[in-house]
């Protein structure tokens, strides 16, 4: 008996010290907070347009009309929202194609081709980049870019006009899809080229190192092993842009022209997105309006919440495997 | 038809004076404690890294010098590295194939070279295996493989044998002999075992780097 009483094993325990449970309550109140928050806000929006749901289902989502009425039942409200979440995702999609390789070549640029010297002067600019206010992007998508890329929407449209994302109902090519991606594309290009930049500079070394003890270029190098390397991590900041650009609203709201209609011709000057038409119609909406653009603006809130998770989730998966 | 390393290498605050010479088909070895420098002469020779000062000149031609640095890609010299370094997203013939195509190569000549040297060294039968499938031994042939078909003129063995357990060495040692003996590469071996050096350099030489 005594002698399995002395080989019973010691039980240890770790005591937090009081600084350590101090870190620790902090840490958990912030951590907490954002998603106290992140709830209030989704319930906010819950509860200011559970009416439009109720009223109109799933057709909110799904019909093309936007009709405050006249508040009596000769002339009923009308609410549906798909234009605008198709202008959504489309407008975003564009950015996305367009900004994803420019971000790609930017990053390897910065990272493997500039001197040492002017890389922080090249990556300080960029940064600069998103500190740009969105109305400013908007004025200058306004007055400059507009004007050119109406000459680019005019040859992509002549020589391929063919497919139908590039037909377009009547030759106006102002205010389009197109240009509203071209503009999101500049605006989420710092994000996406940022997190391309910090998965690229991890590349293993020695790997990099055993392209060229085999007699590869500097772009063998990139291609064998920093692109499949930051595959993951380029998924991941191509989808922070995106949830950017899903949520972006004046600059769009400033280059695209808001029509009630679903338009997949992305030249077409016809589209718009969620958070522009709540821009637009919020300061002259009835009570009843003023809910439907609630129940809008949780519809957009779900969506940036989802492609936010998929990207949290993608960019996990390829830092455990790298 | 000699290579010849004579100056600085190193970087920062670590520099090694370095003077050696091997005639084309010799195998020269480096030996020397941890810290010598003996892996970045390699790294230097190959062009991953710079001399401080001196040169390096082979039939001629300065490779890195005063003036003068031919980039790795041109120098046709290739690295056999201490940890192996296969590409672990790559199956084996894709690693072994890496350097001719690295060299302009076409796809399906490559392949061809590349199973050719695979069954040189005797891993024929592993062309679809990925290297994390493989033993160190295993491992390590196939990085011989793919040094040696590129046919370089400079090749830089570090540490050969050095990721490979005691019982593989006797075979993985006869296949590098093997190789060695139909290359006319210059060949730079560097290790800790003084055995090891005297039996690949045969009368080629021995060289201590401090």
């Amino acid at each position: 008996m005594g002698v399995e009483a002395e080989v019973t094993p010691r039980r240890l325990t770790v005591g937090r010290t009081r600084s350590d449970k101090v870190f620790r309550g902090v840490m958990s109140l912030g951590g907490f907070t954002s998603l106290v928050v992140l709830g209030l806000i989704a319930a906010f929006l819950l509860f200011r347009g559970f009416e439009i749901f109720r009223d109109f289902g799933l057709s909110f989502i799904t019909s093309s009309m936007w009709d405050a009425g006249s508040g009596d039942a000769t002339a009923p409200a009308r609410f549906g929202v798909a234009p605008m979440l198709v202008g959504t995702i489309v407008t975003s999609l564009i950015a996305l194609v367009v900004a994803v390789p420019f971000a790609v070549g930017v990053a390897l640029f910065f990272e493997y081709y500039v001197p040492p010297f002017m890389k922080n002067v090249f990556v300080s600019m960029l940064d600069l980049m998103a500190a740009v206010p969105s109305v400013v992007y908007g004025i200058w998508g306004y007055s400059v870019l507009m004007p050119h890329a109406v000459g680019w929407s005019k040859s992509l449209n002549h020589w391929f006009g063919w497919f139908p994302l590039f037909r377009v109902p009547a030759p106006i090519f102002e205010r389009s899809p197109f240009i509203a991606g071209l503009l999101l594309a500049l605006m989420i290009l710092p994000i996406t080229t940022s997190v391309a930049r910090e998965v690229y500079s991890q590349a293993p070394r020695d790997q990099i190192d055993a392209t060229y003890g085999l007699g590869a270029t500097k772009w063998g190098a990139i291609r064998t092993v920093v692109l499949p390397f930051g595959k993951g991590g380029l998924v991941g900041g191509a989808m922070l842009g995106l949830g950017r650009a899903l949520g972006e609203t004046i600059a769009v709201y400033l280059v695209l022209n808001l029509v009630f209609k679903v338009n997949l011709q992305v030249l077409a000057s016809a589209g718009g997105n969620v958070a522009s038409l709540i821009a637009t119609r919020f300061g002259e909406a009835s009570p009843y309006e003023l809910k439907a653009l609630m129940a809008a603006g949780l519809v957009l809130f779900m969506l940036t919440l989802v492609v936010n998770m998929v990207a949290s989730t993608i960019v996990a998966r390829s830092r455990r495997s790298s | 038809m000699t290579l010849i390393v004579r100056g600085t290498v190193g970087r920062g605050d670590f520099r090694r004076d370095v003077d050696l010479a091997v005639e084309a088909g010799g195998v020269l070895g480096i030996i020397g404690p941890n810290g010598a420098g003996k892996s970045t002469v390699l790294h230097t020779v190959a062009g991953i890294e710079r001399m401080v000062s001196g040169s390096i000149v082979i039939d001629g031609e300065v490779l890195d010098g005063p003036g003068a640095f031919v980039v790795p890609e041109l120098r046709r010299a290739v690295v056999v590295f201490q940890d192996i370094r296969l590409f672990p997203h790559m199956d084996v013939l894709a690693n072994v194939a890496y350097g001719p195509r690295s060299h302009g190569a076409p796809r399906a000549e490559a392949a061809e070279r590349a199973r050719a040297a695979l069954a040189s060294v005797g891993m024929g039968a592993m062309a679809d295996r990925h290297p994390a499938s493989l033993s160190g031994g295993e491992r390590q042939r196939v990085a011989l493989a793919r040094a040696f078909v590129t046919n370089p003129r400079i090749l830089l063995l570090d540490e050969p044998f050095a990721a490979v357990d005691t019982d593989s060495r006797p075979g993985l040692r006869e296949v590098l002999k093997n190789l060695l003996a139909g290359s006319t590469a210059r060949v730079l071996v560097v290790s800790h075992d003084q055995a090891d050096i005297e039996d690949l350099c045969g009368s080629g030489g021995v060289t201590r780097l401090t």
